[in-house]
């Protein structure tokens, strides 16, 4: 008899399984999992540059069998998916239909989930920002330490330690490229006045591998990470699901549509449809986690629960990115060896009285290919083209993220199909004026430390709400005993059993991603499950 | 011959359709375009907005990745003032750089430039074109240079192409 159930093999499906399948638990994984089998064969294990000189078939995953890698129309939500990267987004719209306006929704039904796409920056919380979701640091912090082990991380001990925790495991950063070389050595040359005024300065921790782990990496620097996991140094769910499948404790089930759960007695019911056959079947088990992506986990949970028409938050952190020149880099050659990924990491600690950090990340632009920028410039595409070949050297991309917390303007419900089509979120998402006004105070701010650095914005691009995938905070952590929330330990408040291991929980998001968070909370759940079945 | 691929709007109905409702694609079902003679259409666009982008004449297996692209990417009815656009470029290739420029900023979204940006991603992803497309470093003399020759190319094109525009956009499809 199995004893877990995880639904979902995303960030936090394969980290909450971990633990119970470590702890001799039998789990098994219930999960759609899309696979890219047609692009990733195609792709050789070669360096950007090299085999955009030498690769006859490039066109067919740069640009797609289809087509469908030339972008039309304004910047689009994803543009980081690439064609072998579209299978993360297939079918996911069609079972899980949303209405929402102007917020941008993406969602997976791909083995590893909207992991499989990471831009795989860590980012743990601090000690202030989890005082409001009702956890410590002391919660967290082993969690932080055993998924640091399990997905490896990558980090310096710079000027980031002091506000994101380190954990023993940590290899040696990711080399960054040219361009943040040139305005790091400008950081370091003004250190000290730039920390006095609140603003600090490091590599990102990347989830990414510099020396052999599992079985994974060194990282390569072949600058493909956007296009293919050739070296697997760069995490993905998938590296994990596998092997959580070399154990005889773990069984896998692809290509099954988790319909709905019910609870009777001391056993939990999942309904689910076979991807192919349509067919229903269900599975039992002593308790369910459920990490099917925050917008996945809410249509199951309000479906079970037969929770129609009753608002619950959405949040999703807001984010622009600047692209910006840096003057420093002007007329040099950049090193051709690089990681795709993004370079530096700043913290700012915002000017007045409670002392706001807003995080913001630094990228280079290579890899994404150059006729993509060309339409962003409102000139003729051939000049266009000799200006970006000149320029894209110097481009510095800079990404302010900002923190969301809940408003009654941000809110999601389930409508109830017609006619035998399936249940639709309706999510509406209304910032009000003073966070808009905030978040874009919050960028001057950030912006005039990078003008000291050298990175002159060229422009601001604020893409559709939602745009940074990070949703979250439909059912909370809170104190209290208020229906459609989670107690601290992450369990749906009026179930005996039912667990959720995903952006869900989280009932503000600070200014920076959440995905290691979310794994390393899913972690903790699958810890503290493992204990609870023991007992 | 039009060199204008997918679904086209017969002008003279067209304008005819337009003094009723103003949406002529709406009002009559659009003829699409016999495929052969399309085809040889969409490759001599091809080698005209090749030539444009990176000054030479692309492949044969190129070209014919182009003109799939057009199938597969262009299958809306298109408006009158872009079938206009694309048609005098066709017949004026000499015009390209001017009208692109034009449409830059009077119509960035338009069928023109999608089909030129269409062409940079056929030649972007080939080897033979990859150096036309990659950075490339300069001394910062020389870069002040050329970026000052190139704004100011970039500059009279916009400037030359938004005259051209008003007359192009009228012209015959």
């Amino acid at each position: 008899m199995t004893d877990v159930i995880v639904v979902g093999s995303g960030p936090g499906g394969v980290n909450a399984a971990a633990p119970l399948v470590e702890a001799g638990r039998s789990v098994l994984l219930i999960d759609y999992g899309n696979e890219d089998r047609h692009y990733a064969p195609l792709i050789p294990h070669q360096p950007f540059s090299k085999l955009r000189r030498s690769d006859r078939q490039q066109h067919c995953y740069f640009v797609g069998d289809h087509f469908e890698g030339i972008p039309f129309g304004p910047m689009r939500v994803g543009g980081q998916l690439t064609p072998p990267r579209v299978h993360i987004l297939a079918d996911a719209a069609a079972r899980t239909p949303v209405d929402s306006g102007g917020f941008a929704v993406l969602m997976s039904l791909a083995r590893g989930g909207l992991g499989a796409g990471w831009s795989a920056g860590v980012f743990p919380f601090s000690e202030d920002e989890l005082r409001d979701m009702s956890l410590t640091l002391d919660d967290l912090r082993p969690h932080y330490d055993a998924v640091a082990e399990r997905i490896g991380v990558a980090g310096d001990h710079d000027d980031l330690e002091g506000f994101l925790a380190s954990s023993p495991s940590m290899m040696p950063a990711v080399e960054i490229d040219s361009n943040a070389e040139v305005v790091l050595a400008r950081y370091q040359r003004k250190r000290d006045a730039l920390n006095a005024a609140g603003f600090f300065l490091g590599c990102t921790r990347l989830a990414a591998c510099t020396r052999e782990h599992r079985g994974r990496g060194p990282h390569e620097y072949l600058d493909m990470a956007y296009w293919a996991d050739m070296d697997r140094s760069i995490y993905r769910p998938q590296w994990t699901l596998e092997e959580l499948q070399r154990a005889p404790n773990f069984t896998y089930l692809n290509r099954r549509f988790v319909q709905s759960f019910v609870e009777e007695g001391s056993r939990v019911r999942v309904h689910a449809t076979h991807a192919d056959t349509d067919a229903d079947e269900s599975h039992e088990a002593a308790a369910l986690v459920l990490s099917a992506g925050t917008l996945g986990t809410a249509w199951i949970v309000l479906r079970s629960l037969g929770c129609y028409d009753t608002s619950v938050p959405i949040l999703c952190n807001p984010y622009v990115y600047v692209p910006t020149l840096n003057t420093g880099m002007l007329g040099r050659t950049p090193r051709d060896r690089r990681c795709s990924l993004a370079q530096l990491t700043a913290l700012v600690r915002m000017p007045g009285a409670n002392g706001r950090l807003i995080q913001a990340q630094l990228f280079s632009y290579r890899s994404l290919l150059t006729f993509k920028l060309m339409k962003e410039l409102p000139l003729a595409y051939r000049p266009s083209l000799r200006i970006l070949r000149l320029l894209m050297p110097s481009f510095a991309i800079i990404a302010i993220h900002h923190p969301d917390r809940p408003l009654p303007g941000k809110s999601c419900v389930l409508r109830r199909g017609e006619g035998g089509s399936p249940d639709r979120l309706a999510i509406t998402y209304r910032p009000t004026e003073e966070e808009t006004r905030t978040n874009q105070a919050d960028e001057r701010v950030v912006m005039r430390f990078f003008r000291r650095l050298g990175c002159w914005p060229l422009k601001t691009v604020r893409p559709a709400h939602g745009a940074s995938l990070h949703y979250a905070g439909t059912f909370p952590i809170r104190p209290g005993n208020e229906k459609l929330t989670c107690d601290v330990d992450s369990r749906l408040r009026g179930t005996r059993a039912i667990y959720l291991a995903d952006g869900s929980v989280f009932p503000w998001i600070p200014p920076k991603g959440l995905t290691f968070n979310l794994m390393a909370n899913a972690n903790r759940v699958g810890t503290l499950l493992a204990e609870r079945l023991r007992g | 011959m039009h060199l204008l691929q997918g679904p086209r709007i017969d002008r003279r109905r067209g304008r005819w359709c337009s003094t009723l409702c103003g949406a002529p694609e709406k009002c009559f079902p659009l003829r699409v375009a016999n495929d052969a003679e399309d085809g040889g259409s969409l490759q001599s666009e091809a080698r005209v907005l090749a030539r444009y982008l990176v000054g030479r004449t692309p492949s044969q297996e190129l070209i014919d990745r182009y003109e799939r692209a057009n199938r597969a990417l262009f299958t809306e009815p298109v408006e009158q003032r872009d079938a206009a656009l694309v048609g005098f470029i066709s017949r004026h290739p000499w015009s390209v750089p001017f009208l692109d420029a034009a449409s830059g900023v009077l119509r960035p979204d338009g069928l023109l430039r999608r089909k030129i940006l269409t062409m940079g991603a056929v030649l972007e992803t080939a080897p033979e074109f990859a150096d036309e497309f990659l950075p490339r470093g300069a001394h910062p003399a020389a870069l002040a240079l050329r970026l000052c020759s190139l704004g100011f190319v970039a500059l009279s094109y916009s400037v030359l192409g938004s005259v051209l525009y008003a007359v192009a956009i009228r012209s015959r499809t």
